[in-house]
């Protein structure tokens, strides 16, 4: 019985797991809890419907200021990027999403549309919180790397190429 | 909610639950990242047998997969190989975006996210697609994509639309509303003969290409988002909406993203591994040839070397490309074939939970232990000693090769652990390759260098 609010930890041992046909195995130290939606019904037809509601989400992300860049608007008095919270120790923060509601019923095909750089995607994360993530469960490709034309008016995402 | 570099606010929540985890869900991404080597069939059955669980019989998955292939409309190319979309004979570009789908369509998702999947495709591939995508949709399921430039007949397939201008909603709900929600702001504003989602994504894009178009495009899209906005509060004003309510009582509960005990991790990849290999021009074929080749063109370079003393440089130098000249070549090999598909594949699947690392690395070994790690330096070694005439104990030198084919294999997978790009870790391997080859006493007595940088002896893996 999954009842709202109800942490994860808690529902496991909920589950009855010898009705739902599950296994239990030791990997490396971790238990690994598998429970088979397929065993009744090795058919992908039987979907169990889920709505999403997001409401009112808003994703802020760190920028690393490259070196330069900081340094450069540190003598010029440059404004580094249009990013909220200022600058601090080279790290700002760049709002990706404000304040966004929306649901996405079961049974729908929804489509989520924008120019680029308009937070469609690649809100890419750590898989810890991939939980947390709405619409965009992260990605694995680095962040775009949009600079506009206007010197410094745009924040550099720090790339990373391993996971 | 505080992420190592991100800051969530606000909620989202998947039948009431704010845990992703709770329901099953599936993540397409852009790239197909597919063994171009198995057929479309092997790969979902592969796949299958990684994400179901071990107590399902083979005819249950292949039932799946069968259901599957029809479902998606794979039917026609499920004997063909998937292909990378360079070589003849592969899949095309839609049906290798199908594979991905039906990949993920294996853990039977209640929600389906898709990054641009038409991204690459044909105006009728990618129709296609998104009717595939909608059929899916029918079934009960929460399908959501982002997309860059459907075409107008893609556009109406979508139950839904959400229209985001720089992080702001601009629009959100059903796409039969939409347009008659922007003709209310913006009178008269598509004009016949284009495409709607078009001049939807003009609308709410922000000219950045000079400051005063970006501050006047913002100030039209701000009236826009204002709207919308206001519009948003009476939709969604409520925390708890009906929709939210009407499925809390569901009966499920938590299913985790599930991963198969290890030695079935180990049992299916290593019999994946080992056809690719066959396949593969980049496995058995190509290092048994490599290694073929290098033996002769080496053989018939110290072909018989003389038992003089002049013979004793010549010896001395073909005793270093016995241990070297194989296993510098083949670290660049194996780099080359870890960082084309196989580690992009490892990482989609242990970001999936399906596989371990530990299962990886020993499938990966036994499946090349049978196919190459002594075969090919066997075949190397045996050449290699023959033309040249070595006396001593072949015993000996076979040992040496298999070692220090070992030893680069397993260097290169460390080279690409840390950097997944070929170029990257390429430069990576070659650095220390090179500096153990120095230090390895064929250039200079190991006694005669400096005290400071003796111990570089020891790092290396060939020491005279």
């Amino acid at each position: 019985m999954a009842v709202p609010g109800t942490t994860v930890g808690e529902r496991i041992e909920k589950v009855d797991l010898r009705e739902e046909g599950s296994f239990s195995h030791e990997v490396a130290g971790m238990e690994w809890h598998i429970l088979d939606d397929h065993q009744q019904n090795l058919s992908f037809s039987d979907v169990h419907p889920v709505d999403i509601a997001v409401r009112n989400l808003g994703v802020e992300v760190d920028v690393a200021t490259p070196f330069a860049d900081a340094l450069k608007a540190k003598f010029t008095r440059l404004k580094v990027g249009d990013v909220e919270g200022g600058e601090k120790g080279g790290v700002q923060r760049k709002k990706i999403l404000k304040d966004v509601s929306a649901d996405f019923p079961a049974g729908t095909l929804t489509a989520i549309i924008g120019g680029s750089g308009s937070g469609k995607v690649r809100v890419r994360s750590a898989r810890e919180i991939r939980s947390h993530i709405l619409l965009f469960p992260p990605t694995d490709d680095p962040p775009q790397c949009s600079r506009s034309s206007h010197a410094g008016t745009k924040p550099y995402h720090r790339r990373k190429h391993t996971i | 909610m505080r992420g190592p570099n991100l800051t969530i606010a606000g909620s989202t929540r998947y039948n009431g639950s704010s845990d992703l985890l709770t329901v099953t869900s599936a993540y397409v991404t852009q790239t197909d990242v597919l063994l171009p080597s198995l057929t479309v069939r092997e790969t979902l059955l592969y796949a299958a047998s990684l994400r179901l669980p071990p107590s399902t019989t083979s005819q249950q998955r292949s039932q799946l997969v069968e259901e599957i292939i029809l479902e998606l409309g794979l039917k026609e190319c499920a004997g063909t190989r998937v292909g990378d979309g360079f070589k003849k004979g592969g899949c095309s570009g839609g049906e290798r975006r199908r594979v991905s789908i039906g990949v993920q369509m294996l853990g039977n998702p209640s929600i389906l996210f898709l990054d641009e999947p038409t991204t690459g495709l044909d105006a009728t591939s990618a129709f296609h697609l998104v009717k595939t995508l909608k059929h899916l949709a029918n079934t009960g399921r929460a399908v959501i994509t982002t997309i860059h430039q459907p075409r107008s007949d893609i556009f109406f397939l979508f139950d839904r639309l959400t229209l985001l201008s720089r992080g702001d909603v601009a629009y959100t709900g059903a796409t039969s509303g939409c347009l008659s929600w922007f003709d209310g702001l913006l009178p008269g504003g598509l004009r016949p003969h284009v495409n709607p989602a078009d001049y939807l994504i003009d609308i709410v894009a922000v000219d950045n290409r000079t400051k005063e178009a970006e501050d006047e495009s913002q100030l039209k899209v701000n009236r826009l988002l204002v709207a919308w906005s206001e519009e948003s509060k009476s939709h969604f004003g409520r925390e708890d909406t009906t929709l939210e309510k009407s499925r809390v009582t569901s009966e499920r509960t938590k299913r985790t993203k599930q991963s198969a005990p290890f030695l079935r991790q180990v049992q299916v990849l290593t019999s994946r591994t080992l056809l690719t290999t066959i396949r593969d021009p980049f496995g058995l074929v190509g290092s048994w040839s490599q290694a073929i080749f290098m033996g002769l063109i080496f053989g018939l370079m110290f072909y018989r070397i003389p038992n003089n003393l002049a013979g004793v440089r010549s010896t001395q130098a073909a005793i270093y490309l016995l241990v070297f000249g194989h296993s510098y070549l083949f670290i660049l090999f194996e780099i080359y074939r870890l960082t084309r598909v196989d580690i992009k594949l490892f990482d989609r699947e242990r970001g999936e939970n399906l596989v371990t690392s530990a299962a990886w690395i020993v499938s990966r070994r036994i499946a090349h232990g049978i196919l190459e790690d002594f075969i090919v330096p066997f075949l190397f070694c045996f050449i290699f000693s023959y033309l040249a005439g070595f006396r001593g104990n072949i015993g000996i030198f076979l040992a040496t090769t298999v070692l220090g084919h070992y030893a680069v294999v397993t260097f290169a997978l460390l080279c690409v652990a840390f950097l997944r790009n070929f170029s990257l870790a390429s430069v990576m391997a070659n650095l220390f390759a090179t500096v153990q080859a120095y230090a390895s006493g064929f250039f200079v007595q190991a006694s005669s260098i400096p005290i400071y940088v003796q111990w570089m002896k020891y790092v290396s893996y060939l020491v005279s």
